[in-house]
This record gives structure tokens, C-alpha cells and sequence, in this order.
């Protein structure tokens, strides 16, 4: 496919994604003045058509996506994260202080996506000493698959699959649930080959 | 009734009673095509609205998905002089856009509409545009087809 030769190229992924994850774990953890915990990750490499049996695209949820801007090379992927409604009105209402005002709801949930995916980035960035700044976030609240389809369709162009990067931050109560996807593109190839060289 | 789904990029044909499903639409653009005579439909998920020079087949381009789907239809008995067209999506479901990539509803829409022309296919209703995702659902048996938007409005068209 031409983005990821094999398995060691997913794993370095894996790993790029983790630090990120765990960056934006600490920084949603300060937040919500809570302890927040962050499932083993995965990577996935999925057939577009078949984007169904990954992501439950009927879902409504509340998305913020926003796009990794590499200073030197360009675009390089996207950062979806991907709130369910009940974790939305949760979340909104602990910063807020109340669930009653929707467009101060979608403008917090839009904050707390801006600081998720700047903490991810900089992660990544500071360990591969690259610049990479997240767009100003996008933010929709609607089927899960509506809300990315615009940016599959924008990769399926250069193959017939994605990779994605999935990893869930939760609190103790299972209150909180908050899923993170990072889907690369073919930029995104040259961080691993940059991460390859180091520890070779 | 037997339904079907259709994935995204993707196109499937049914004949007779049967529900032809897609979900989950945003900038994408569902089209269903029917002929009425002799009960047979078509529905895509139509993701792109050009394919690379024109050539690559596809059915997640717009400008190759109802070529596709007419012979398809064809093959099972379908005549083109009675086929018509629904469509339904290709919206824009976010509020604040930063990425221009993410802004390619309209120029589905449009390259769908370009594409229907050029096969001289009637489009007798459609439900485009708007910030609300949709899922589609086409009953080949009548052409009926059923738009849920996300924020739970139903609308037959």
C-alpha cells in the first residue's frame, strides 16, 4: 500500500501514538480534576469499505478533528476525537459547571479537543524534534462515520486503505470515555522512517 | 424484508422487494437509481467527485459510480429509458471548517447531478446539502427512500 511496509513500521506507530495519548491522558486528567486511565492501543490498517466494522458509524457522537501541520513537510494526518453523547454531557457539564447551554457545550468540548490534540502533537514533535501544530479544531456532532467521511474520502484518493491509531481515555468511574484516532497519511511514513534511524 | 448494506465507496443492486441501506453519510452523496418498470434499484455511497484522469474505476468516484451501477442494472434486465434518480447527502457537518479538504459536499453534489446529466437519468427528488449527516434507506420494491438525519428528523423523498 505503500505507506507501511510491515508490522515494525505499525509498531513504531503504535508507539508515536502511545506517547501522544499519554500526553493528552495527563492534560484531560487536569482538566477534569480526575484520575484518567488510557487502554493498550491499537493499530489498525482497514480496508476503506470495511471502515463499518471498525467504528460504529450509526453512533452519534460528538467529533473534534484536527489536522497535523508539519512546518516542514506539510499535512502529515488528523487527530479525530471522537466523545459519545453521554461522555459529552458529562465532560461539558464538569467544565461548565452545567449541560443547559449548547454552544457554550460544543465551544468547551472544541477547548478541551484544541488542548487534547496540542498535547499529542507536542509529544510526538518533542521526540522526533520536528515542528507540528494542530489546526484550529473542527467540530461536529453527528454519525461517527459523517463526521470523518470527508477526510477518508480525502486519503482514499492515494489508497484504498487507512491506518488508524486507536487508543480510549477513561476515568475510574467509566463516566468519561473519550476515543482518540490518529489516521497518518503518507507523510506521516517519513516520522517512522526519521524514528527507525534513532535507534538504529 | 431482506436489506442490504452499502458501504462506503461502494455500490450494490437489489431486484424486487428489498431494502438497499447506506449510513452515515456527511460529505458523501447517496444516489439511488430505479427502474420503475421492472423493479430493479441501485444505491452508491459516492465518497469523491473525480477520479484520477478519468480512468480509474471505481464506484467511490461520482464520475464513475452511475456508469457502474447502469450496467450492473443492466445485466439483471434493468432498461435505461426507465431509469430515474434520487439522491441525498453531501452535506457539511461541521460548524467551524479549518481544513478546506473537509469542504467537498457541494462539489459531490454537483459532480453527481453532471454525471446524471450526461446519462440523461431524471432526478425526481433529492435532500442535499445542510450540516446534518444522514443514513439512507432505498426500497427497491416501490423507489421509496427514507433520509434519518442525525438529529433524529425523518423525511421520505
Amino acid at each position: 500500500m505503500g505507506l507501511i511496509r510491515g508490522d515494525f513500521e505499525l509498531d513504531i506507530l503504535k508507539e508515536l501514538g502511545n506517547i501522544g495519548a499519554g500526553h493528552a491522558a495527563t492534560s484531560l486528567s487536569q482538566i477534569l480534576g480526575r484520575t484518567i486511565q488510557i487502554t493498550v492501543p491499537e493499530v489498525k490498517v482497514v480496508e476503506i469499505p470495511k471502515i463499518n466494522t471498525e467504528i460504529n458509524t450509526e453512533k452519534i457522537v460528538a467529533g473534534v478533528v484536527t489536522g497535523l501541520n508539519d512546518l516542514e513537510l506539510g499535512e502529515s494526518g488528523y487527530l479525530y476525537i471522537m466523545i459519545p453523547e453521554q461522555s459529552y454531557r458529562k465532560i461539558a457539564s464538569i467544565m461548565l459547571g452545567s449541560d443547559e447551554n449548547t454552544e457554550m457545550m460544543e465551544s468547551a468540548i472544541m477547548e478541551l479537543g484544541n488542548i487534547l490534540s496540542s498535547a499529542f502533537c507536542n509529544a510526538i514533535a518533542e521526540l522526533l524534534g520536528i515542528m507540528l501544530m494542530p489546526t484550529p479544531p473542527s467540530f461536529a456532532m453527528d454519525y461517527s462515520l459523517a463526521v470523518i467521511d470527508a477526510i477518508v474520502s480525502q486519503l482514499s484518493k492515494k489508497s484504498d486503505y487507512i491506518i488508524i491509531f486507536e487508543t480510549e481515555l477513561k476515568d475510574e468511574e467509566d463516566s468519561i470515555e473519550i476515543v482518540i484516532l490518529l489516521i497518518p497519511n503518507e507523510v506521516f511514513m517519513k516520522y517512522i522512517l526519521k524514528l527507525t534511524d534513532m535507534v538504529e | 424484508m431482506r436489506e442490504i448494506f452499502v458501504s462506503i465507496g461502494d455500490f450494490k443492486i437489489a431486484k424486487g422487494h428489498a431494502v438497499l441501506k447506506s449510513v452515515g453519510l456527511g460529505s458523501c452523496v447517496g444516489v439511488a437509481l430505479y427502474d420503475f418498470v421492472n423493479k430493479i434499484g441501485a444505491l452508491s455511497h459516492v465518497m469523491l467527485p473525480k477520479s484520477p484522469n478519468g480512468v480509474r474505476r471505481s464506484a467511490k468516484y461520482a464520475d464513475q459510480a452511475i456508469e457502474m451501477m447502469l450496467e450492473s442494472m443492466e445485466r439483471v434486465g434493468a432498461e435505461r429509458e426507465n431509469v430515474i434518480a434520487k439522491i441525498a447527502g453531501g452535506a457539511q457537518v461541521f460548524k467551524h471548517v479549518t481544513i478546506d479538504n473537509l469542504k467537498i459536499g457541494d462539489r459531490n453534489v454537483e459532480a453527481v447531478k453532471d454525471q446524471l446529466k450526461l446519462f440523461k437519468i431524471k432526478i425526481v427528488s433529492e435532500d442535499t446539502g445542510g450540516t446534518f449527516g444522514r443514513s439512507i434507506y432505498f426500497f427497491t420494491s416501490d423507489g421509496r427512500m427514507l433520509v434519518k438525519y442525525s438529529n433524529g428528523r425523518e423525511l421520505w423523498i
